[in-house]
């Protein structure tokens, strides 16, 4: 849950960006923190292996400025994707406000995808969350590859495999290019902050 | 309520749209998709861009499929026929050793892929230009061998008693046989397994740390009454 401090009028919320391994997690902060470091004014905090996977997480906090007479922090994170950080995923999850699925629109990585829808709600479910309740957002990412002659998984292919039941918000992106990231992330944070107000009524 | 709750989604819309002013290539939702340029190496690409950490026998077997059709494709064909060649070894290799693959191997796979896709699709590479990114990517493939091998020293050609080594340019010495006992020397594995152990258990208990400092960090303090035995 969201960290709220009444006496300074202080609000952090905690977004993650979860999904398989290789899908543009990271990639999507790395676009946001490139793009408007300018404006955000903050450090980009990764941790990455050799071969430049995530090990543990990536951290990029902002700040939004007042809202409705509260300073409002948004802290994203991304999880590790590879299947064996199963415990380090969760560890990031513990007091998420909202999700960003970024999932893998090759067709290669199908399965990657449903599995990995599986284990964040496994995941989410150990510290009594629902995944049908939590802010969601899915992101389909890499579309650029059509360009390059890769065969990709259909919008329609991936809502049904992915979205028939969540029914949330959902985007075609391409965090290489950027396309969609920004859109994203905004609807990640109004989602957020729209449960955040019911939940504090 | 309803008013309510539009009113910050707006208010927080409208911050969103300050901070993160657009022009950032927003997809234009009513674009046709970018049109699919056919490639004979499309499959090929996208199996290779798929293999990570996670190497599995599928993608593997997949990624075998893939080459063994494109040999056949350009079977006869002095420049190509090289590269599946060695596309197939590695490709054998990683199938078979996996995480244990050498990580240079993976490096191999695709420096050997992006130049056969160079020569694919650059029409106007002249036959001598194909010929220098080909020795290149031996080159690599066989310091790569050699690299495996290892202080094993001796690199058992695969050439018959008394018939000088074929060059390799001509696509007849580049095959790796996996399969014969050309593995790393014992010694090196196991201090690569000692040390793969080792880094695993440093993160084990690093990640249990954290979990320990956060479960700490999250539980309301309670009296410290129960004392250690003795």
């Amino acid at each position: 849950m969201a960290f709220v401090n009444l006496k300074k009028k202080e609000v952090q919320v905690k977004i993650v960006y979860y999904g398989p391994g290789r899908g543009g997690k990271t990639t999507n902060l790395e676009y946001i923190y490139n793009k408007f470091n300018d404006r955000i004014k903050t450090e980009m905090i990764a941790i990455k292996t050799q071969g430049d996977r995530t090990l543990f997480f990536d951290f990029l906090p902002f700040e939004m400025g007042k809202i409705k007479g509260y300073d409002v922090k948004i802290q994203l994170y991304t999880v590790p994707g590879q299947v064996k950080y199963n415990a380090t995923r969760r560890l990031v999850l513990r007091g998420v406000d909202g999700v960003v699925f970024v999932a893998d629109s090759m067709k290669v990585r199908r399965k990657s995808n449903m599995l990995s829808v599986k284990n964040l709600q496994e995941n989410l479910s150990t510290y009594k969350k629902s995944i049908f309740k939590i802010p969601l957002v899915l992101q389909y990412n890499k579309r650029d590859l059509a360009g390059d002659g890769i065969p990709l998984l259909s919008y329609e292919t991936m809502e049904k495999d992915l979205n028939s039941r969540l029914k949330v918000p959902s985007f075609e992106a391409s965090a290489l290019k950027g396309d969609n990231v920004v859109k994203t992330l905004k609807k990640i944070i109004t989602l957020t902050m729209a449960a955040l107000e019911k939940e504090f009524k | 309520m309803a008013k309510k709750k539009a009113k910050l989604t707006d208010e927080v819309e409208k911050r969103l749209d300050e901070i993160f002013i657009e022009g950032d290539g927003t997809v234009d939702e009513e674009n046709e998709p970018l049109e699919t340029q056919v490639s004979p190496l499309r499959e090929l690409q996208s199996v290779i861009l798929s293999l990570d950490w996670e190497i599995s026998d599928e993608v593997m077997s997949h990624f075998l499929d893939e080459v063994a059709k494109l040999k056949n494709n350009y079977n006869g064909n002095r420049i190509m026929a090289p590269f599946f060649k060695m596309l197939d070894s590695l490709g054998r290799y990683i199938k078979k050793y996996k995480a244990k693959t050498n990580p240079e191997a993976i490096k191999v796979l695709n420096s050997v892929y992006s130049a056969l896709e160079k020569i694919l699709s650059s029409d106007g590479l002249k036959e001598i230009e194909k010929e220098t990114i080909l020795l290149e990517e031996v080159q690599r493939f066989k310091d790569l061998k050699r690299e495996i091998q290892g202080q094993k020293g001796v690199v058992e050609e695969k050439v018959k008693p008394g018939k000088p080594a074929a060059p390799l340019v001509e696509g007849r010495d580049v095959t790796i046989d996996w399969e014969e006992g050309q593995r790393m020397p014992e010694p090196i594995v196991a201090a690569l397994n000692e040390l793969k152990e080792l880094i695993q258990a440093e993160f084990k208990a690093l990640r249990e740390e954290i979990q320990g400092l956060a479960d700490e960090l999250k539980a309301p303090k309670r009296k410290s009454g129960r004392k250690g035995k003795k």
